[in-house]
């Protein structure tokens, strides 16, 4: 018996082994025969709420239909986990084969060998010249590749109440000043507050802020060499500005308020004023129509000119594993019909890149219709926007400037800490200037 | 017994036999038999270990990106950058204050927690379970849930305290530096007392009764029951909790980044948020590795001094 059992003690092994090797064998060339007959794209994009994340579901559908044989996987990356997100999906070899972004966010993520290049597709689609005029080469154009491209656009406005501002007597909030008073006058603390700016750690608002002011005083955080000029005059004058807003009108909330938090801030009736796309109005006329009949919009308030931000959402081709579907899924998001019923998913939300749908086929919609002060504050807006840090051209800094939420941290250290601006803005530009030495470097 | 005689008398033969190389490894794998089948289980530790902390090792001396591929040998760069940046150490400081005034706190109502509810002897079973709701929510629910009751705008909080006069106007206790950390304290105390509780009542349940008879007996009072009985027998329970609250606490991201995000400035930044910080907004892989290698010899610090206070104390009792 003791003979037996040591034979079959080593049988067991060998046979175990077998086994094993068998079941591999077996296993591995079933994907093989499987990738031949179906195939999976996967797809990310950033609409979390319901018509958008619903319209995505219905045109992945419907390109299943129409391309028999391939599924389409979605996942919903939210903006603000976006730059997060794609360095852990690349470092982990799961990035998608088609994502919707912001246009900034593109720059890094080519650089470091994420992206394919849209080239191709932009000429299927019908060249830049389909798109409105200039904006394939702002937003998408990066060391002569196309990087992306421009899916919608919108316009950073100023959304205010004008039933307080009549109230107060305050005038439209068209300049810095006018903004100032109309947030003070229209304070009523502890009921609401004028402007409740969005200051938190972890998000873009302050950055996107001050970036608009500082625009708008001729100025920018740094050159087209991506030399730091965050501590020059008009800059600290912006800084100033802000500083002083949110003590007198942003009540105690500022410096935890993120700018997702824009709608219930508004909706809710806390605030008086938003900087805010005509989403924001777009959403309240879904919502609350009875609210979106207070509410005004201009442009954000100038110093000497308009700030005007623009948010671009572009479609990239990431280097998934199937970027045989990818290109096809990614030109039929543009396809005629699909791209105007995205669109006009959520009327004013999206602005149209594509020539033909721009025109009559986009302000034809009923809402963009009634709500048309602020479409054409917008399409006015965009003739002078640009992304966020891309004053002077698409560039590799932008988003991990704004990524390292540097111009928080300076807002934080001047209103919860009570450093003096020009420490706290020599602290920031120190970190900018690291944060772009560091970008240079990698590139060199 | 005829089968092991066979079995005994055929050895010597085959092993005066010439041994093929096959069959010698074959008998070598019968002889290592034990520790082929803690293979698995080793490569498996070894692949959820030893891996990524070997592999962080190795990358806390590289200059590694989230975002650029490539990577560069920067011998001990990683390490100096990080001890010799003033926020790491404030970082250091706080995530100490966190843990230990955390620990201490859980240890503390989840004790008392305990023993209340051993006094209690109707409706026992549904204050256990009330107690232990806090543990059983997400740590997002629970972050957001307290972040929208201290809301300045919106919370219950400063509508209560305004309702009875304790403040003129709202506050925002998560945006003053002087708040926001004993309020994520207090959250989390509130968070992880009923992991304490629970395991406290289970060793309340196997002191044996004859204890409490016999300090009765000897005319001991409840405090003395305590002090004499409860506390000595417990506190083999409380040592391992302590360590292990330590080790969870010491680590935790999610209740501090989802509540504050470290702030205001870096009111709450503690060790984790540090990393994630250096990791995930600067996207310096190599120096967040780094971060985390440092991390560990501080637990390991903090842990061995744990024990030793503890072994001390278990010794005396």
């Amino acid at each position: 018996m003791k003979s037996d059992l040591n034979i079959n003690r080593r049988k067991l092994l060998l046979t175990g082994g077998a086994v094993s090797a068998a079941a591999a064998l077996s296993v591995f060339p079933a994907p093989f025969v499987r990738a031949q007959s179906t195939r999976t794209l996967t797809f990310w994009h950033g609409f979390t709420e319901g018509a958008r994340a619903d319209f995505m579901v219905k045109v992945s559908k419907k390109f299943e239909a129409a391309n028999p044989g391939v599924t389409v996987k979605i996942e919903t990356v939210p903006w603000a986990s976006y730059a997060q997100k794609w360095p852990a999906a690349m470092a982990g070899g799961t990035l998608p084969d088609v994502a919707i972004l912001l246009a900034e966010e593109a720059v890094p993520m080519y650089l470091s060998g994420a992206l394919n290049t849209t080239n191709d597709l932009v000429t299927d689609l019908g060249g830049e010249a389909a798109f409105t005029p200039g904006l394939v080469a702002a937003n998408s154009k990066f060391k002569g590749d196309l990087i992306s491209v421009p899916y919608y656009v919108h316009n950073r406005l100023m959304i205010y109440r004008k039933d307080r501002f009549e109230e107060a007597g305050a005038k439209p909030p068209v300049t810095w000043d006018d903004a100032f008073n109309g947030a003070v006058a229209t304070t009523k603390a502890p009921d609401h507050y004028g402007w409740v700016l969005k200051l938190a750690k972890g998000d873009v608002g302050g950055g996107y802020l001050l970036w608009m002011l500082a625009r708008s005083a001729g100025a920018s955080f740094y050159d087209a060499d991506g030399k730091v000029t965050l501590t020059d005059a008009s800059v600290k004058e912006a800084v100033r500005y802000v500083v002083e807003l949110a003590k007198a009108a942003g009540g105690p909330g500022v410096l935890q308020y993120k700018i997702s938090d824009n709608f219930s801030l508004l909706n809710s009736g806390k605030t008086s004023m938003v900087e805010n796309s005509a989403a924001q109005v777009a959403f309240a006329a879904q919502q609350a129509p009875d609210l979106a009949a207070k509410l005004a919009g201009s442009f954000m308030p100038k110093k000497t000119q308009v700030g005007n931000l623009m948010g671009s959402i572009s479609v990239t081709l990431p280097k998934g594993q199937n970027s045989q579907d990818a290109k096809s899924f990614a030109a039929f998001l543009f396809n005629e019909e699909n791209y105007l019923s995205f669109i006009h998913s959520v009327p004013l939300f999206m602005f149209p890149t594509l020539q033909k749908a721009s025109g009559s086929a986009f302000l034809a919609n009923p809402v963009v219709q009634q709500l048309k002060e602020f479409s054409d504050l917008t399409l006015e807006g965009l003739k002078t926007a640009s992304l966020a840090g891309m004053e002077h051209g698409l560039n590799a800094y932008g988003a991990p400037v704004f990524n390292a939420q540097i111009i928080e941290e300076m807002f934080q250290r001047i209103l919860a800490d009570g450093t003096s601006i020009d420490d706290a803005l020599g602290m920031a530009a120190k970190r900018m200037e690291k944060t772009i030495t560091d970008v240079r470097r990698r590139l060199e | 017994m005829l089968t092991s005689f066979s079995s005994v008398s055929r050895i010597p033969s085959r092993a005066n036999q010439p041994r093929s190389p096959i069959a010698s490894g074959l008998d070598w794998l019968d002889r290592k038999l034990p520790i082929l089948f803690l293979v698995p289980g080793l490569a498996c530790l070894a692949l959820v270990i030893a891996y990524p902390v070997g592999y962080n090792l190795v990358i806390s001396f590289t200059d590694a990106s989230l975002m650029y591929p490539g990577l560069n040998y920067v011998g001990i760069d990683n390490f100096v950058a990080t001890i010799t940046d003033w926020a790491f150490w404030t970082a250091a400081w706080r995530t100490l204050v966190w843990t230990v005034f955390s620990v201490a706190g859980q240890l503390l109502v989840g004790l008392i927690a305990a023993l209340a509810l051993e006094r209690v002897t109707r409706g026992q079973t549904v204050l256990r379970l009330a107690l232990i709701v806090p543990w059983a929510f997400p740590a997002l629910v629970m972050a957001f849930g307290w972040r929208f009751m201290l809301d300045p705008l919106y919370g219950v909080a400063n509508h209560i305290f305004m309702l009875f006069g304790v403040i003129d106007a709202p506050v925002a206790p998560l945006s003053q530096r002087s708040l926001a950390m004993p309020i994520v304290v207090l959250l989390n105390i509130w968070f992880g007392f009923p992991f304490m509780m629970v395991s406290i009542i289970a060793g309340l349940a196997a002191i044996p009764r004859e204890l409490y008879e016999a300090a009765r007996v000897d005319g001991a009072s409840y405090v003395q029951e305590l002090r004499y009985v409860t506390l000595p027998a417990l506190w083999q329970i409380i040592s391992v909790l302590v360590v292990l609250r330590t080790i969870w606490v010491f680590n935790n991201f999610e209740i501090i980044f989802l509540t504050t995000g470290g702030g205001p400035v870096d009111a709450t930044t503690t060790l984790p948020l540090y990393a994630y910080q250096v990791g995930w907004q600067t996207y310096d892989l190599g120096r967040m590795a780094a971060v985390s290698i440092i991390m560990i010899a501080l637990l390991g610090v903090l842990l061995a001094l744990y024990v030793r206070l503890l072994g001390h104390r278990q010794k005396e009792v």
